[in-house]
């Protein structure tokens, strides 16, 4: 079969084309039946079409209704179009059965079996661009039963159109084309759709699936308009995050949609290709422009999605460690791919403490992926061979934004502390000072001697200075955020708290809290009111400076 | 090393005399006495016991060889205490039972026979000595009772002498009836202390007395109801032959007089006159008051310290036990964070709707019909039932005032908001405070029943009253709304839970309100004064200082999410802000807590003049904050109080133009830096004060510097500028002064935690013998003492259940051998009829 590479002008040529301008009607046989099939292109009809459909089977002269069913598939009303093409698609199914489709033999040239071969090629040809353009029509229904007829002619294809009698063959051609269609359409439902029913679920399918998306944005890259790109990205991000089976074992490729024979030599059937597609796609999308949203998405699923199923990760380590330098909720989000990646690959991250440390400014606890942050901090600060003198600035670091911290971040930050003054003995000093006269008053009071513009965490002198600011909160406003920081003072004796308890709360959280208590006994009331509410000048009044 | 058993045997016998040759002639030759043989059979008789192995019984140790040590168990020979304890029961328990449920008894009372010094000579001597003499002093007959002299014993009944002259014997009948003829002679001697015997014996005396007296009383009734029953006849007759008139005379009794009897009764009844208190002086008023002051004042305290004021209180949850070494620590289901209090969190952590850069669709609550707008209000009370009639119509004055103002003298108590609305019409704040007074005094618990619940749902709604109508201020008098601050305190502490449920609806009204202007769900005019006025009120009501407190603390939770998450786009914003700040500190006022949102928002309100974009360290910054810009000069313009209807003023801080917005921006800095100053006083002594106050104060340094170096600054901000630098040099001041006695923490205190060991515990100088090696003498003592205790109880238990088993025996015995008895004398009957026959 040859190549149809499709591009739109030619589609619209073919749409153009009127149907009495065939040379093939001239010459075909049965003019007069196709004059009395006029009547049938006015009036199409369910009936119509399966009486046409019938006529195609039963024998060759009828091959004309193709052209009716053909002009049928861009009527109007989507039953009929989808009718149609439903017919159309049969009826090819059984000509390529019948090998009508395959290249013509080289005894038949210049026959006239040749030239309906040719014409027939021509037909299926607009047959099938016709459906693609069908993808993206507005109806969900038209354009999902079109995608599927898609499918199964690609599988028809796959299985009969062989350049190679006999061969294990995949038709990626038409895959192509359907995802080009796909990933351009404005959204991505149907995209979605794809994904779940057949991406996810065949695993040939997903393989050239993500070989034609990565060759599609390399080819589109070029001549395509800003806004378009920004849509094609998008629609392929959602796509490859809404991937869900990826597989983990080579094991595990069994489901196709074309059987692929035990003996052929295919990709389709290797993990490390089924990778290695996946991580062209991937990089192929890091190497477009991405917005902010998409970036901090990226960044999100890495971990999860990305990194532990692809051929080489290492070579998201450039993207990574050019994120972690970024600062802001960017390198939050970039530490657990770089975890994984110094964790499993061997990454070495030089400064990765300093780096660490310099991400406790002054939003960190503020963030909404403070909890995400705190986890993987938990686990960098495990350590016990770090030294203390840098725990004991991160330990300090923290209780410094403690002190304007929500309560939820408090609650987080003195359990953190408590495990980090449990692990490391040394750094009990931040709470207990006993080395220390009064001369050294100045030293220690005055100035604190930890200081908090140095970046280095090594060098910080924390380990001189004490906790003043979470001695203060044990004052909190809020009883158990006090309560809870007064085990601060308390002896030491529970080996950890559990972080993960801790990280999960916020202000909603903590109002429902207060607001499921039942009043079962009074609450306290002042013994004497204050006579005006507002005051003015008058200091005694409740609100003084204001007025009613 | 002991000896041989035969060894022993022979040593023994040797001992006792009973071998050897040493004096063997002499003894023969001896006149061996009879009582001496017997003592011999004795003795040999023990001594075959000693030998005998199978009267020893020894218990097994399980261990006999301690160290080296071989252990004996204990010996003992359970025959022959079997024996001796047998014999003790025969001579105490079984006479104890042959002499129950027996009345009377042989007493000996016989001269000096229980006296051991006499002889059996002496005894008789005296006995017939006595004889004599009660012989020769009697004159007349042997029979004659009533010369019987008080030597004798005489006749008794009971235990009481039937002499009729002798008093004395009739108040102190057990003395004559006890006392012996020997001890007699000393009437005068001080009363002898009354033996267990004697009390029981003048107890049951009594008893059988007062029964005799009662069985007494009760035949001379029986007696008399047979004598009256006897008169019955002769009665009826009378009453049936002249009914008619003999119920005539009794009718006419005089109205007067039943009256009079009336009057008598009740003065009878009559509660007399008590004297009242004295009036008390001023001096006591005052020191009765101050005590009580003092009495309250402790009480918050305690609550401020989180203590427990009533026992009934709720407490608060204990913590769990700190783990023991032996813990496994695999608590996979206890929640530390449980521990404190928190709630369950949110579980899942990328649904969290904090921070700042909080997107659309993050909050999951606040539905949407509930939190439309203040005007659609929650109404705290649905179930509107109209009251039927009035009862007790309590006199209220009409004036002619309110005549003309259309106030009526009785209103229904309102149940729900949109009655209440009815009720007030569009009369202003002073007629709807008559109006409320007017309710008040109608229903008044005391009138009716039913009452109480009127004006437990009347409360709350005066809440959403009060709260409400500062959205339109322009005709409110602030006297007015004083006395409804004080008329809704009344009623709080007249009715606290009902209240404090409707200041909690007014908060979770809020809290909606406030979610949804922070996610931007939905249209939101939330800052209105009405959404700050609601923690005013309960700042001025309830005791914020608490510790835990049901209202408190989540208004407190409130405001500071208002504060850290609401951001500022408008004036009006930033005066309810600038309203919260204050009202926050004005919460700690007593309680000296730490607030961080509140140091958070002031610094963010100076920075907000600033125009550089680097800000100090030390308070958080969202990236998209937007500053305040004012333009213009600010000459003239003198800084104000701040209004509430301020905050209903939605000029954009970015677009601040008109002079009077120019005014309004200043003073709200003006407030926030007051606000400011009143924390820095208010926290003095904390350990961070430093921490907490330095980013203001560069920020300050920051603002002033600005306005120093820019002549546009200058003419901008000319007007607060004295105030700034005040400020500053305040804090300054204050900064230096609280960090110049710092001192490094010293908060792990405690001894040393001793690290839990598991090697075993070794005695070094063990001694088998030894039971006890506690240091501590007297918990050593006491052991043993309690040791001895238990080991005594159980001896105890041992011979009770002895006891027990033997009198059964006994008993068994005893109906063996009568039935054996009765057999015996039936067969012995038989064969007597027999043989007659």
């Amino acid at each position: 079969m040859p190549d149809a590479a499709v591009n739109k002008k030619k589609v619209k040529r073919s749409l153009t084309s009127d149907v009495s301008d065939s040379p093939l009607l001239k010459k075909s046989r049965s003019e007069k039946a196709t004059m009395k099939k006029s009547a049938a292109i006015l009036e199409p009809s369910p009936e119509v079409i399966l009486e046409l459909e019938k006529q195609i089977s039963s024998s060759t002269e009828h091959y004309n209704n193709l052209v009716y069913l053909l002009h049928y598939m861009k009527n109007d009303d989507p039953q009929i179009a989808l009718l149609s093409a439903t017919a159309l698609f049969r009826s090819f199914a059984k000509m390529m059965a019948a090998g009508l489709l395959s290249p013509v033999k080289k005894s038949l040239v210049g026959t006239a079996q040749e030239t309906v071969a040719l014409w027939l090629k021509e037909k299926y040809k607009e047959f099938k661009t016709d459906l693609v353009l069908l993808l993206a029509a507005e109806d969900a229904e038209a354009a999902y039963t079109s995608l599927t007829i898609l499918i199964r002619i690609a599988k028809e294809e796959s299985t009969y159109l062989s350049p190679n009698k006999g061969e294990y063959h995949f038709a990626k051609t038409l895959l192509k084309r359907i995802t080009s269609a796909l990933l351009n359409l404005s959204s991505d439902d149907l995209l979605l759709e794809f994904v779940e029913q057949y991406v996810d679920k065949y695993h040939d399918i997903r393989y050239h699936f993500l070989n034609s998306a990565c060759m599609v944005a390399v080819e589109q890259a070029e001549d395509q308009t800003a806004e378009e790109q920004s849509l094609f990205t998008a629609n392929l991000l959602s796509a490859l995050t809404t991937l869900s089976s990826f597989p983990i074992d080579s094991s595990e490729l069994t489901e196709f949609l074309v059987d692929v024979p035990s003996e052929a030599k295919t990709p389709v059937k290797k993990l490390s290709s089924q990778r290695g597609a996946l991580q062209d796609c991937w990089l192929a999308i890091l190497k477009r422009p991405l917005t902010v949203e998409q970036y901090k998405y990226i960044l999100q699923v890495m971990h999860k999605k990305i990194v532990p199923n692809i051929n080489k990760p290492q070579l998201l380590m450039d993207f990574l460690t050019d994120s972690y330098d970024t600062g802001g909720v960017v390198s939050l989000l970039s530490l657990n791919a770089l975890f994984l990646l110094m964790q499993k690959y061997n990454l070495d991250y030089p400064n990765f403490y300093t780096k660490l440390y310099a991400l406790l400014d002054r939003n960190i606890l503020h963030v909404k992926h403070r909890s995400r942050f705190f986890r993987l901090l938990d686990l960098f600060l495990s350590s016990t061979h770090l030294p203390a003198a840098l725990v004991a600035s991160f330990v300090k670091r923290l209780s410094r934004l403690a002190l304007s911290a929500p309560p939820s971040a408090i609650v987080i930050i003195v359990p953190f502390t408590y495990n980090l003054l449990k692990r490391h003995n040394t750094c009990n000093l931040l709470l207990q000072r006993t080395d220390f006269t009064d001369a050294d008053a100045k030293k220690y009071g005055l100035n604190d001697p930890f200081n908090d513009e140095e970046t280095d965490p090594n060098h910080t002198g924390a380990l001189e200075s004490s906790l003043w600011e979470l001695a203060t909160l044990q004052d909190h406003y809020h009883p158990n955020v006090g309560t809870l920081a007064k085990i601060l003072s308390e002896p030491f004796y529970k080996p950890s708290y559990n972080i993960e308890d801790f990280m999960d709360h916020s202000y909603g959280t903590m109002l429902d809290a207060e607001f499921v208590k039942t009043i079962r006994k009074a609450p306290a009331v002042e013994f004497e009111l204050v006579s005006n509410v507002f005051g003015g000048t008058d200091s005694k009044a409740y609100l003084s400076g204001w007025e009613l | 090393m002991a000896k041989s058993q035969l060894k022993q045997l022979k040593e023994r016998l040797k001992t006792s005399g009973f071998t050897g040759q040493t004096n063997a002639k002499k003894q023969k030759r001896g006149r061996v006495p009879a009582a001496s043989r017997e003592d011999k059979d004795n003795l040999l008789a023990s001594i075959r016991d000693e030998f005998n192995p199978f009267e020893v019984k020894t218990t097994k140790q399980k261990h006999g060889d301690i160290l080296g040590r071989r252990v004996q168990g204990a010996t003992g020979r359970p025959g022959l205490s079997k024996q001796i304890g047998e014999e003790n029961r025969r001579r105490t328990l079984q006479k104890e039972l042959e002499r129950k449920n027996k009345a009377g008894a042989v007493v000996d009372r016989r001269f000096g026979e229980h006296d051991p010094n006499m002889t059996p000579e002496e005894r008789m001597l005296e006995r017939f000595t006595r004889e004599r003499q009660s012989r020769s002093s009697r004159t007349s007959s042997l029979f004659n009772l009533e010369d019987d002299d008080g030597e004798s014993e005489g006749l008794t009944h009971f235990g009481q002498s039937l002499s009729l002259d002798d008093e004395f014997t009739l108040g102190d009948s057990n003395g004559g009836l006890k006392r012996r003829p020997g001890d007699a002679s000393d009437d005068d001697e001080p009363e002898r202390k009354k033996s267990k015997n004697e009390v029981m014996k003048e107890v049951i005396a009594k008893s059988k007395m007062y029964k005799y007296e009662r069985q007494k009383a009760k035949e001379e009734d029986l007696e008399q109801i047979e004598a009256l029953d006897g008169e019955m006849d002769g009665l009826r007759s009378l009453l049936f032959s002249s009914s008619a008139a003999t119920t005539q005379p009794s009718e006419p009794v005089p109205e007067r007089d039943i009256e009079y009897d009336e009057a008598v009764r009740e003065l009878g009844f009559d509660r007399r006159a008590q004297p009242s208190d004295r009036t008390k002086t001023e001096e006591e008023l005052a020191e009765e008051r101050v005590k009580q002051l003092k009495e309250l004042e402790d009480q918050r305290l305690r609550r401020m310290r989180g203590e427990n004021v009533d026992e009934d209180d709720e407490k608060p949850k204990q913590r769990a036990p700190d783990a023991d070494a032996d813990d496994l620590e695999d608590d996979f289901e206890l929640d530390d964070a449980a521990d404190f209090g928190f709630g369950k969190g949110l579980g899942d952590v990328d649904d969290e709707e904090e921070g700042f850069d909080v997107e659309s669709g993050a909050s999951d609550e606040g539905s949407d019909d509930d939190s439309k707008a203040r005007t659609k209000k929650v109404s705290t009370s649905t179930n509107a039932t109209p009251l039927s009639g009035r009862r007790g119509k309590p006199s209220v004055e009409l004036s002619e005032e309110d005549l003309k103002s259309g106030l009526k003298f009785t209103y229904q108590c309102p149940s729900t908001y949109d009655e209440l609305l009815e009720i007030f019409e569009d009369h202003g704040l002073d007629k709807q405070l008559t109006i409320i007074e007017r309710i008040m005094t109608l229903y008044h618990p005391s009138l009716a029943a039913g009452n109480k619940e009127k004006l437990m749902k009347f409360g709350p709604l005066l809440i959403e009253h009060a709260v409400s109508i500062v959205d339109d201020s322009s005709d409110l008098s602030e006297d007015d709304y004083n006395k409804l601050v004080k008329k809704i305190y009344d009623l709080t502490q007249s009715y606290p839970e009902e209240m404090s449920e409707g200041f909690r609806t007014q908060l979770k009204v809020i809290r909606q309100r406030l979610q949804i202007a922070i996610t931007k769900t939905e249209e939101s005019d939330y800052p209105l004064p009405s959404d700050s006025m609601i923690f005013v009120l309960i700042g001025m009501i309830f005791s914020t200082s608490d510790y835990f407190h049901l209202i408190a603390t989540p208004a407190m939770l409130l405001i500071g999410q208002h504060l850290s998450q609401f951001p500022i786009s408008t004036l009006g914003d930033y005066a309810s802000a600038s309203l919260l700040a204050r009202v926050s500190r004005k919460y700690l006022d007593l309680s000296k807590r730490v607030i961080p949102e509140s140091i958070n928002y002031l610094n963010l309100s100076i920075f907000s003049f600033i125009t550089q974009t680097a800000a100090p360290q030390g308070f958080p910054l969202a990236d998209n904050l937007t500053k305040l810009s004012v333009e213009g000069t600010s000459k003239g313009i003198s800084l104000r109080n701040l209004k509430i209807s301020d905050i209903m003023t939605d000029t954009p801080i970015t677009k601040i133009s008109t002079p009077a917005e120019r005014q309004l921006a200043l003073s709200i800095l003006k407030a926030d830096l007051d606000t400011l100053v009143e924390f820095a006083s208010l926290w003095k002594g904390k350990d961070a004060y430093k921490e907490l106050f330095t980013p203001s104060l560069e920020l300050l340094d920051l603002l002033s510097s600005e306005i120093a170096a820019s002549k546009k600054r200058s003419v901008a901000l000319g007007a607060i500028r004295d105030k700034i630098t005040e400020t500053s040099t305040q804090l300054r001041r204050l900064i230096d002064l609280q960090t110049l006695n710092r001192k490094p923490l010293m908060l792990q205190q405690h001894k040393p935690i001793p690290i839990p060991t598991y090697a075993p515990k070794f005695e070094e100088n063990y001694s088998v013998d030894k039971k006890s090696y506690d240091p501590n003498v007297q918990r050593q003592e006491i052991s043993k003492l309690r040791a001895q205790v238990k080991k005594e109880r159980k001896g105890a238990l041992r011979e009770l259940r002895k006891d027990n088993a033997f009198v059964s025996r006994e008993k068994l015995a005893a109906k063996k051998k009568k039935d054996a008895e009765y057999h015996a004398m039936l067969a012995r009957l038989e064969r007597s009829v027999a043989s007659e026959n």
